[in-house]
């Protein structure tokens, strides 16, 4: 919403922090190329795994040749494969994301750039994904420190845009997504058709899910008074209200109750989920919240 | 064990209670309807309750649409504010519940509606203002308000409107009683001072009562209670006022017809708006007047003027002597802080100024113990200067002018200021010395022409003689007859030949009577003679009799007795011997004929001057006394006026005959000139002597004249308020007692609609049901 914070995502002193961070995944998760993280498969770093039979096609050079001695059997060595991560920013950028001070979208920017940051930094790979009703613009996977820049490049040129579809946009990530990984999910929850479906899509595909639900001050605690006719700015929906203290309450137990019923879900499915306010400093969910779900280190 | 069987009668009750409550709006509505139709006079007679509306019917009609308009405004759509907000989703599920479409729905738990019709229905319950009435209706109340020169007083207000007056405090606990009366009521407003005057007859309008007592205004009149009561009984106690029905009547037929007609005494509320300065009125007979005192002002402080007396000094004639009295009402003595400034005026201007500080005691009170039943009798006497009570200044005649005598506060240098302004200030018109003129027709007369003499060396009068043959043709005399060239006429021993030949003069006949019909000049001769009279009475407290303190020893050789069926009305007799009386005074029109039935002198053959009464010698100096009474009296010889006191008509006399005369408050000034008509034969008279002050009569020829109103009362001047009275025998008090009045009860009902209307405010803030 305002220019001045857009210009300043991250500011260098936060940065500096956030250098030494690391993603951390609470599964162990295959990856595309070789980095500094143990993948579920066997592979070429120092680390011993295991034993197995030696079959015809084996690498010799991996045979352990002292068993072979000893035993007079070919065993292969087999070691913990380290591997990059596969770490997907989602963004949604639908109008609805255009509220609050700071706007809700700003506030996603921030996070995901914090986050992309520290992945970018430990040579993670890192994909950023801006959606509304569908994917609307993604960034293909980056890896290293000097795609920083692109990656903020791309963070500063989301705009608010169309009204969500949260089922439709998962749907398609994870067909376009070939890997699993860490995915960081960045909106308000607020779809009429509901979270599950989506939700589902993603732990379907095995992704280490943080679904973080961003809501700013004005849905927390409206402030609104007398005779109105509320518009849905994505789908002009109406609803007319008469606002009174019954109804503030009510809309505020609402509010609890859809938090609650997402929280429910995302922990049976093991999904980390994470409830922030707009007024909330970013910089102290990065380094606190997230820190204690686990998902940076 | 709870009767399970109940509970769901309960719960059904309290599930309906719209409809319930509806219900009640409704059965509230219909007991109103009812009350303002059919069920009121049931109403009236069993409850004493009344509903007196002061909406037109038409109105009543109108009125059941203003809840209808309200129930369709409900369904009114509610024009609401847009507002975009980032997603309805929560909303929705919030106002889902609370979202009523169905319209039974809507309107059951609709606690707004309800309460928003009894509002309504408690403001038709107040317009239709229904009255508990405890008392009998159709009172007859008489407001009597005091509006003389004390209700002028400045100390009838709160504090926090001081200089309020005594009247206007009056006039708003009259107009709050009227405000109370019920329209079945009648009341009638009295104005009294030393008057009283209906102001308003009966009725039961109250504008008009408003009106009547709005328009009282203040005088600087004395008070006189009895005046005002006397008309207010004779409103109550028509029997007694009028003709006496219980003594046998004339048989003329009326009688029966009016004992038929006659009327019952109505008792009758007098409420009396007063400070209470008035005597007592312990003979008088209430009747059915029940007399309620209301009393206002507070204090007693006040000083003022009350007596001021002129005149001539005896060594030197060019300098008037001014004697003046001043009062202290209060209970304070006054030192240091008290001077009077006199100031003399003559035609061109102010001549004279003196100051003289005085200081005055403080009034005493004396409580006596009168009788048996242990009645005080309060006896107040005023406060005066010290060391001498009276205040003596000598100033130089100014020929014509005036003289102003008011109060100074040696402090400020001002105008003494207290609560009753009125006797603070007083004036004294001078008016150059007014001769009598006196005509005088008869032959020689040694004790007429001695007494005449002496008047003329005094100055006083200016004397014209003719001989008895002049009547009726000589020129002079015929004057006398047309205009009033003479102030007086003397007829000795000679009389005009008819009452159309007498002159528009005081007369003074001597040893003769003015022809009065039916004998006309025939009269002197047909009267009895009498012989060998001695004054047995006189008339001591007639004007002409001023300073006479005995007649013992006149004596009077001849005279004769006027038959008494010849008097005319305003005849007294002022000399009465042993057999009948020999000295009247016979009012014509606005002279006065007096009449000697017995010559002073006689003349027998041919001896002239015999005395016929020894009334010159014996008692001595008595007869020069008389005739210098009535050269002052008849031939208006004077050198200063008279100070009139509001309320009583001046007598404008003027040396020539005007047309009219314009007369005009010259100080204080500022009110509008009256025009006096003079009509022939009629004093001229200024009745308009309602407040204090110097006025002026002028006339065609630029000529003025001046007369001062001054107040000189004690009465009005003690201006603390009685708070006790007796009227006959009845000791009225002046506590505020509380009228026993009709209840008005619609306040409560607007009170019960305020308190819906707040409960409806605080449902409508707190949203319990939306």
């Amino acid at each position: 919403m305002s220019n001045t914070a857009e210009e300043s995502l991250l500011s260098p002193e936060f940065l500096a922090r956030l250098e030494q961070l690391e993603l951390v995944s609470r599964k162990i998760l295959t990856g595309r190329f070789k980095g500094d993280r143990l993948s579920k498969r066997k592979g070429t770093s120092v680390e011993f795994a295991d034993y197995k039979n030696y079959v015809v096609g084996d690498d010799l050079r991996f045979l352990d040749w002292n068993l072979f001695a000893r035993l007079d059997r070919l065993f292969i060595k087999l070691f913990q494969e380290e591997e990059d991560l596969h770490f997907s920013i989602l963004i949604d950028n639908s109008v609805s994301m255009d509220f609050g001070t700071p706007s809700k979208l700003h506030y996603a920017k921030q996070v995901a750039a914090a986050l992309a940051f520290v992945g970018l930094v430990n040579l993670d790979r890192v994909a950023l994904y801006v959606f509304n009703s569908d994917i609307a613009a993604e960034l293909s996977p980056l890896r290293g420190r000097r795609s920083v820049w692109r990656m903020m490049n791309f963070l500063q040129d989301i705009k608010p845009a169309g009204a969500g579809n949260l089922s439709k946009a998962m749907k398609n990530f994870v067909l376009k997504s070939s890997g699993r990984g860490i995915v960081v999910l960045l909106t308000d929850f607020m779809d009429k058709a509901g979270f599950e479906e989506p939700l589902r899509y993603l732990v379907a595909r095995q992704m280490d899910v943080y679904a973080i639900q961003i809501l700013s001050q004005e849905e927390i605690e409206p402030e609104l008074n007398g005779d109105l006719r509320l518009i849905d700015i994505e789908d002009n929906d109406v609803a007319e209200v008469t606002v009174s203290a019954a109804l503030i309450r009510r809309y505020k137990q609402n509010l609890a109750a859809f938090r609650a019923a997402l929280q429910e879900y995302c922990n049976r499915r093991g999904i980390c989920y994470v409830f922030t306010s707009t007024q909330q400093p970013f910089d102290q969910l990065v380094l606190t919240y997230l820190r204690q779900r686990g998902l940076v280190r | 064990m709870r009767d399970l069987r109940n509970i769901p009668y309960l719960t059904i009750l309290l599930s309906s209670w719209f409809a319930l409550g509806l219900l009640a709006v409704l059965l509230l509505a219909l007991l109103l309807a009812a009350s303002l139709t059919f069920l009121g006079p049931w109403l009236e007679e069993n409850w004493s309750i009344t509903f007196p509306t002061p909406l037109p019917l038409v109105w009543w009609y109108v009125f059941p649409l203003i809840p209808l308009l309200l129930i369709l405004l409900y369904f009114l759509k509610l024009k609401r504010r847009a507002m975009h907000v980032p997603s309805t989703f929560l909303w929705k599920k919030s106002i889902e519940d609370l979202h009523v479409n169905s319209f039974f729905q809507w309107l059951r738990r609709n606690l707004l509606l309800i309460l928003q019709l009894l509002f309504l229905v408690g403001l038709g319950y107040a317009l239709a203002d229904p009255t508990y009435n405890s008392e009998a209706r159709g009172r007859h109340i008489i407001l009597m308000i005091d509006n003389s020169a004390s209700m002028s007083s400045t100390d009838a207000g709160e504090a926090q409107d001081q200089g309020r007056t005594r009247l206007e405090e009056a006039k708003r606990r009259a107009h709050r009683l009227v405000d109370q009366l019920d329209p079945s009521d009648q009341a009638m407003v009295i104005a009294f001072n030393d008057e009283a005057r209906t102001v308003q007859s009966y009725t039961n309008n109250k504008r008009d009562l408003h009106a009547a007592i709005e328009g009282i205004g203040p005088t600087h009149r004395r008070t006189d209670l009895e005046a005002a009561l006397a008309l207010a009984e004779g409103q109550a106690n028509p029997v007694r006022s009028g003709v006496d029905f219980t003594l046998p009547q004339a048989d003329d037929g009326m009688t029966a017809f009016r004992a038929t007609e006659r009327p019952e005494g109505l008792a009758t509320q007098v409420h009396i708006f007063t400070d209470g300065r008035f005597r007592e009125l312990p003979d008088f007979r209430l009747g059915n007047i029940r007399p309620r005192l209301e009393v206002v002002g507070s204090s007693a402080d006040n000083v003022g003027i009350v007596r001021l007396g002129l005149t001539r000094s005896e060594e030197e004639p060019d300098q008037f002597q001014l004697t003046l009295q001043v009062a202290n009402f209060g209970d304070e003595p006054i030192r240091d802080r008290l001077a009077v400034r006199l100031e003399v005026f003559n035609r061109l201007g102010r001549q004279d100024v003196r100051i003289e500080p005085f200081n005055l005691a403080p009034r005493q009170v004396r409580e006596t113990t009168v009788g048996t039943e242990g009645k005080v009798r309060r006896e107040e006497t005023p406060g005066l200067a010290t060391p001498q009570p009276f205040l003596v200044f000598t100033f130089k005649d100014p020929g014509q002018g005036h003289v102003r005598v008011s109060l100074l506060d040696r402090k400020t240098g001002r105008a003494w200021e207290d609560v009753f302004s009125v006797d603070d200030t007083a004036w004294l018109a001078i008016t150059p010395i007014r001769r009598a003129r006196i005509l005088r027709i008869g032959t020689a007369n040694d004790i007429l022409d001695a007494a005449l003499r002496a008047v003329v060396r005094q100055q006083r009068a200016v004397v014209t003689s003719l001989e008895p043959s002049a009547i009726p043709s000589d020129p002079v005399y015929r004057l006398s007859t047309q205009t009033e060239q003479f102030d007086l006429v003397i007829f000795d021993r000679c009389a005009p030949p008819s009452m159309e030949t007498m002159p528009y003069a005081n007369t003074l006949f001597i040893g003769q009577v003015p022809p009065l019909p039916p004998l006309g000049n025939e009269l002197w001769s047909k009267m009895q003679p009498m012989e060998d009279l001695y004054v047995k009475e006189f008339l001591i407290s007639h004007p002409l009799m001023r300073g006479i303190e005995t007649l013992q020893g006149m004596s009077i050789n001849q005279g004769r007795a006027l038959p008494p069926d010849v008097l005319p009305p305003r005849s007294s007799a002022l000399i009465e011997t042993q057999k009948e009386p020999v000295l009247w005074a016979l009012g014509r029109g606005r002279y006065t004929d007096l009449v000697m039935t017995f010559p002073l002198v006689v003349e027998e053959q041919g001896v002239k001057n015999i005395w016929n009464t020894n009334w010159p010698r014996q008692p001595a100096g008595t007869f020069p006394l008389f005739f210098d009474n009535v050269v002052l009296q008849l031939g208006r010889y004077k050198e200063y006026e008279d100070s009139t006191r509001p309320g009583e008509p001046k007598a404008l006399e003027l040396e020539v005959p005007v047309r009219s005369v314009e007369v005009r408050r010259l100080d204080p000034a500022g009110d509008a000139a009256v025009e006096i008509q003079s009509i022939p034969g009629r004093e001229l008279a200024f009745g308009d002597t309602d407040y204090v002050g110097l006025y002026e009569a002028s006339w065609a020829a630029g000529q003025t004249y001046l007369f001062a109103v001054n107040l000189f009362d004690s009465q009005e001047s003690m201006i603390e308020p009685r708070r006790e009275l007796q009227i006959g025998e009845e000791v009225v008090s002046g506590e505020e007692q509380p009228m026993r009045r009709r209840r008005e009860l619609w306040p409560w009902f607007v009170l019960a609609a305020l308190v819906v209307l707040v409960i409806e405010w605080i449902v409508y803030q707190r949203r319990i049901y939306v």
